[in-house]
């Protein structure tokens, strides 16, 4: 079924983050790319989880993702101006720009229970795959203080986040 | 019963009333006490009060929080981040009160004493 779409998806992320960790030379703009990147894709897919799911626990949470990740990234790109620091695209913010569209694309084919099921499934992988991300690749990587602090900052909103997806993902039932 | 007695008698009443019944009611002064939300947690986390507290809740977190109670007794709305809410506890709401982010799962507890 679909599922599998997703699990790729999933996987396709993953392997995109994780390929930043191969790649020492990854600069702050380039950091600063992939937070915008990452958090606007969690904001496309919680608009359409706002407006598709009927579930009021998912939409709920479909909204706390919408408004926690345009806070963050409204301090991201704050920080990046005042740091003069232009966001430059790399493979890993391409990768991650991909994946999300891949996954709108998936979501707009299902309806119900199963676009409920598939958008939290999503979340959980996504914000695993980032929180790995910020740990392994942004975190070491950053050389600006500012921008290390942030990294540092946003950690556990994305662990929150996790939990609480996980947390719907587990009322939806293992169907 | 002479006046003196009388005087000596009504001092260990008063005496006995600031000592017994109230007795700290009567030397306490109103404070201020800091919850600070940050990482998506309060901190304390539980907190005792005492009627005519003030607690003021400070978002340092990057996300937009609420204090909210559990049975309706106060909601602060939304804190931004760097912003600030004040909470004036009354003797109306003595014993525990729980409370929550409304977006987050965050728990924590006033004790109103």
């Amino acid at each position: 079924m679909k599922a599998s779409v997703f699990v790729a998806g999933a996987l396709l992320l993953s392997a995109s983050v994780a390929s930043a960790q191969t790649n020492p030379s990854i600069n702050d703009a380039q950091i600063a790319s992939i937070v915008v990147t990452a958090n606007q894709v969690d904001i496309d897919a919680g608009k359409l989880a706002a407006s598709t799911s009927t579930n009021a626990e998912v939409k709920k949470f479909a909204q706390l993702m919408v408004t926690d990740h345009t806070g963050v990234n409204k301090q991201a790109v704050d920080l990046a101006t005042r740091l003069k620091v232009t966001p430059e695209d790399n493979d890993t913010s391409k990768s991650l720009k991909e994946g999300g569209e891949k996954n709108i694309a998936a979501l707009k084919g299902l309806k119900g229970a199963a676009f409920d099921k598939a958008y939290v499934d999503h979340e959980v992988a996504y914000h695993q795959a980032v929180l790995d991300a910020v740990d392994k690749t942004l975190i070491p990587n950053a050389k600006n203080a500012d921008l290390k602090a942030l990294l540092v900052k946003v950690r556990p909103a994305f662990v929150t986040h996790l939990e609480h997806a996980k947390h719907v993902a587990a009322s939806l039932g293992g169907k | 019963m002479n006046i003196r007695s009388l005087v000596a008698g009504a001092l260990c009443a008063l005496a006995a009333l600031a000592a017994g019944t109230h007795p700290e009611a009567a030397a306490r002064k109103p404070v201020t006490h800091t919850v600070t939300i940050d990482g998506a947690r309060f901190s304390p986390s539980d907190l005792t009060v005492h009627p005519g507290d003030t607690v003021v809740w400070v978002n340092k977190d990057i996300l937009a929080h609420t204090a909210t109670a559990k049975a309706g007794t106060f909601d602060s709305k939304v804190i931004q981040p760097g912003a600030s809410w004040r909470y004036k506890v009354t003797a109306k709401t003595k014993g525990e009160l729980p409370y929550t982010c409304s977006f987050h799962p965050m728990n924590a507890i006033l004790r109103v004493k």
